[in-house]
């Protein structure tokens, strides 16, 4: 009876660190493109923002203000480099918060004065957490780039 | 390219990734309830499991239901204006149920137990306790309503797949994906906890304090 309840138990620790480790490999996954400091991310949540990336600038616009859970809100991104514009290719922008709300990817497709738009529709966390980071993924030159960007995503009406 | 497509590898992807790092954290008291509440101690570990998998169906086919008004109303506006009411009610009840089921646990242990008062505060917990669903399937469609990012993402990506038969199945593997991930949390808590005294006495004490926090989560608004 002992044995079995030693067992039990070494059989229940190994469970609950197969869980953790999958969840910390879940997070781990998240975390490793969020690879930049909150605070040094620029904001768009009330103004359009610049990233500049030394050769490269892009950009960023989102709208309409505020940016509201649940609603189609617009991302519009435009690189220059030196003063000439810049199409982005294969760019795709994927968002993501602290905590992980799957996968929020959408590809940028071309608009009209050089911008590139993605539409997304993102959750709202219960939580009461509106901090969302956006992410650009591009080639440029045949390099992977990529830039960061952070805004607030405010409830839809009816909610504080 | 993986946007949130009509591809239903991505909602079982989004379940199964998301089990492990979003449910387990704020659906394991659940897990433990269900436990607690379906499968007695001498029930043995199919009891638990057949008890989880009753919930886990009333889960799943409440998300179904969820995503067949997301592929019929067609926007993630509409449908989240409508439910973000309901779904809060929802969290104060499985709040209450959750520090209920906390509150019969520990109210027949300790030294209070024996005193006057504590027979009681028992006999008004038991009264209470019966207004719980009696079965886990029941439990597993109502909790299916609690406000959940993650279930947030799959109803967006479902107004996608343009009806309510295409939404109702993207939900139903999407739930089905987050299964493996609560069913392992049940699985060690059987061979951890559920017939320990002292660490069934500290799940019950998480129980009560995440159901106050969701109590206080769905108040607060």
């Amino acid at each position: 009876m002992r044995r079995l309840r030693v067992g039990e138990t070494v059989v229940g620790l190994a469970v609950v660190v197969a869980i953790a480790a999958a969840s910390l490999a879940v997070r781990q996954r998240q975390a490793a493109r969020d690879d930049s400091p909150a605070a040094d991310v620029p904001d768009v949540s009330r103004r359009d923002a610049t990233l500049d990336l030394g050769d490269l600038r892009i950009v960023v616009s989102a709208g309409p203000r505020p940016l509201l859970a649940f609603a189609r809100n617009r991302f519009r991104f435009r690189a220059e480099a030196g003063g000439a514009p810049v199409a982005l290719a294969e760019a795709v922008v994927s968002f993501t918060m602290a905590m992980p709300m799957g996968d929020h990817r959408h590809a940028l497709v071309p608009a009209s004065d050089g911008w590139q738009d993605a539409e997304a529709v993102l959750p709202l966390c219960p939580s009461g957490k509106r901090r969302w980071f956006g992410r650009l993924d591009f080639t440029l030159a045949g390099r992977p780039r990529s830039a960061r960007f952070a805004f607030d995503l405010a409830a839809p009406e009816g909610r504080p | 390219m993986p946007t949130p497509s009509t591809d239903l590898l991505w909602f079982l992807t989004l379940g199964f990734l998301g089990g492990f790092g979003h449910c387990i954290g704020m659906c394991a008291p659940f897990v433990l309830l269900v436990s607690r509440r379906f499968a007695a101690p001498g029930a043995g570990r199919a009891g638990a499991l057949g008890a989880q998998l009753w919930y886990a169906a009333g889960r799943v086919l409440t998300y179904a239901v969820l995503g067949a008004l997301a592929g019929f109303v067609g926007g993630a506006v509409e449908l989240a204006g409508s439910l973000l009411g309901l779904q809060r009610a929802a969290l104060v009840l499985a709040g209450a149920v959750l520090v209920l089921e906390a509150i019969l646990g520990l109210a027949g242990t300790g030294p209070l137990a024996a005193t006057r008062g504590g027979r009681l505060f028992a006999r008004v917990s038991m009264a209470l306790g019966r207004r719980i669903p009696g079965h886990p399937l029941g439990l597993g469609l109502l909790l299916g309503l609690l406000p959940c990012g993650l279930l947030y993402s799959a109803l967006i990506a479902a107004v996608s797949r343009g009806g309510p038969l295409e939404g109702a199945l993207a939900l139903v593997v999407f739930g089905l994906g987050t299964a493996p991930a609560l069913l392992g949390v049940s699985l060690a808590d059987d061979l951890l906890a559920r017939r320990r005294a002292l660490l069934d006495r500290l799940a019950r004490l998480f129980l009560l304090a995440m159901g106050t926090w969701f109590v206080w989560t769905g108040l607060r608004g």
